[in-house]
């Protein structure tokens, strides 16, 4: 028989766990509509492997028919449970019951935002749980004495709104012996000491927005990729961060001894992302950076007061990179400087510059760049700045006219 | 028709429309279905798929060769980026056909039995019946008339999930 015959209902002939797959692409609301379809449709919804509420509809009817959906749903496991409720309360009875029904029906993944004060304590003691998503609202350290135990979980994401739940978080990820992912971000809750001690850890992302410094212990030796972002008012104290390979921060940074810091904890990463958000510091400060012996790609993006000094340092630092990209750095200050990193002599291949001003320390910066960089391969530089065209033209041909210290250097324009 | 120049190893595929399709071998597989069967030594030189027509069998090895030639998850970080946003782009164009082929290419895929695919199948078949109207939806998915609910059953039907219809 072929597939292709015309005037065909082509689905019908398909096996229940492809429908299913598809309506469990959709919200469940969406789905279980598919029910008055034809015959064929009547009762596929109830395979549907991922549930996902909110409370677009009023809660007193929700209540009713998301239990309903649970004790129906026939699937053997559920991949996704997702409650989305910012504007009402779930009566606690009913949350409860719902989270039974998801961990019976062997679920792996749990979302829950909720403006509830507490949580089922089943939550965090499910085996077949893989990954989970919580926002903390209120004070549930007060009233949890219960244990953590969530044997599978990989991946874990808490946002955590409320100063008194920051222990709870923590009970939270130190019950997850084989945590691969962790993103915590974090409101409120000043904790003196933040401890992370994971050893199955690859990633990990902190948003901190608070205003009282703290300290920061990453005792982590499996991490590859660590994520820094909110404002940084840390001082860490990295224990073990051997196997790191990409950092990013994209911080407010309000001291730049804090970034100094930093910066010496993850000195043997290979990939660096910076974005400075903070534009007080604009007059020379003095960043002590550590030597990055393994770094081949480095980002810079931001405020940074004399910037492009800034840049001649971090080449200064980095011996072996490869790839350098500028974008919309500040800087109005170039001071050429005495001598030239050794990562222009051996390594740098590709520069990408994106400014905001053709201003003449640009140039200036730009003309050290070519004239002594003598395996660059590419220059591309993006003029966002330049409004007219014959502006533009000049500037790219005032470019081009640069001496260039590697003779196979391509220059692009964009 | 003839799709690639180098000396790797070939597969043929027939269409039930009986064009031959000849490919690299790391194309097809793609294809855990024609994977399990060069493993098990029971392909010939000739695999006939007597059930998928050569429109649709030409759409699932172009879709196979773009996703074979890019680098896998595990390569450097810097290439995969790039490369996840292209094969995005791919996907998305290559879904942006009709009805009926979308649902022969899942079927086929889903006999073929290359996941990714049916993954965007599914996904494409679910965005375009989202929140529409179930007459809307029966004549997107052309679902067969003599297989409609009596208005007995469909009152019934809507009775029981009536908070879905709100």
């Amino acid at each position: 028989m072929s597939f292709t015959s015309e005037n065909l209902d082509r689905l019908t002939s398909l096996p229940e766990d492809i429908l299913s797959q598809i309506l469990s692409l959709m919200p469940t609301k969406f789905a279980v509509r598919t029910s008055i379809l034809s015959k064929r449709w009547r009762y596929t919804w109830t395979l549907i492997r991922n549930l996902d509420f909110d409370d677009s509809i009023p809660i007193y009817r929700l209540c009713l028919f998301v239990y309903r959906v649970l004790v129906r749903c026939e699937t053997t496991q559920l991949d996704t449970f997702r409650l989305n409720f910012s504007k009402y309360l779930i009566p606690w009875r009913t949350l409860s019951k719902w989270i039974r029904e998801a961990i019976r029906l062997n679920v792996c993944e749990l979302d829950i935002q909720v403006k509830n004060p507490k949580l089922p304590l089943s939550i965090f003691t499910c085996k077949t749980l893989t990954k989970l998503r919580l926002h903390l609202n209120h004070s549930y350290s007060f009233n949890w004495d219960g244990s953590c135990n969530l044997p599978c979980l990989k991946t874990l994401d808490i946002v955590v709104h409320s100063k008194f739940s920051i222990e709870y978080a923590f009970k939270v990820i130190h019950g997850c012996p084989s945590l691969e992912t962790l993103s915590l971000i974090l409101y409120r809750g000043d904790l003196k000491v933040y401890n992370f001690k994971i050893p199955s850890l690859k990633r990990l992302k902190l948003k901190f927005f608070q205003s009282s410094v703290n300290k920061v212990v990453l005792n982590v030796s499996s991490l590859e990729y660590l994520f820094l972002g909110g404002n940084l008012f840390s001082f860490f104290f990295m224990e073990n961060l051997s196997s790191l390979v990409e950092a990013k921060v994209s911080c407010e940074i309000r001291y730049i001894h804090f970034l100094s810091d930093f910066l010496k904890g993850i000195s043997g990463v290979k990939s660096l992302y910076l974005t400075f958000k903070y534009q007080y510091w604009r007059d020379n400060p003095v960043v002590y950076l550590p030597k990055f012996p393994n770094l081949k790609y480095l980002e810079l993006k931001g405020h940074a007061g004399t910037a492009l000094n800034l840049i001649h340092k971090f080449l200064e630092s980095s011996s072996e990179l490869e790839h350098l990209y500028i974008e919309k750095l500040d800087g109005r200050h170039w001071n050429e400087p005495e001598s030239v990193p050794t990562c222009m002599l051996m390594n740098l291949k590709t520069i990408e510059y994106d400014l905001i001003k053709a201003s003449k320390c640009n140039i200036h910066f730009l003309k050290f760049m070519l004239g002594n960089s003598k395996v660059l391969k590419k220059l591309t530089v993006t003029n966002r700045a330049m409004k007219s065209l014959k502006g533009n033209e000049r500037f790219c041909a005032r470019l081009s006219g640069l001496p260039k210290a590697s003779r196979d250097c391509q220059l692009h324009f964009i | 028709m003839s799709t690639s120049s180098s000396s790797s190893k070939k597969i043929v595929l027939k269409s039930a429309d009986n064009e031959t399709f000849e490919i690299d071998e790391i194309v097809a597989l793609e294809s855990q279905a024609i994977k399990n069967m060069i493993e098990d030594e029971c392909a010939d030189n000739v695999i006939p798929l007597g059930n998928i027509d050569s429109k649709t069998l030409s759409k699932i090895i172009e879709y196979c060769k773009k996703h074979a030639e890019s680098p896998k998850k595990d390569d450097n970080a810097d290439i995969d980026e790039k490369a996840v946003e292209d094969l995005k782009s791919f996907d998305a164009e290559f879904a942006k056909v009709d009805m009926p082929l979308i649902q022969d290419i899942l079927m086929a895929a889903n006999f073929l039995n290359i996941d990714n695919l049916i993954g965007l199948m599914c996904r494409t078949i679910a965005d375009r019946i989202k929140g529409k109207t179930p007459e809307e939806i029966r004549k997107i998915l052309n679902i067969n008339k003599n297989d409609l609910l009596s208005p007995e059953q469909e009152a019934k039907a809507r009775e029981e999930n009536s908070w879905a219809f709100d």
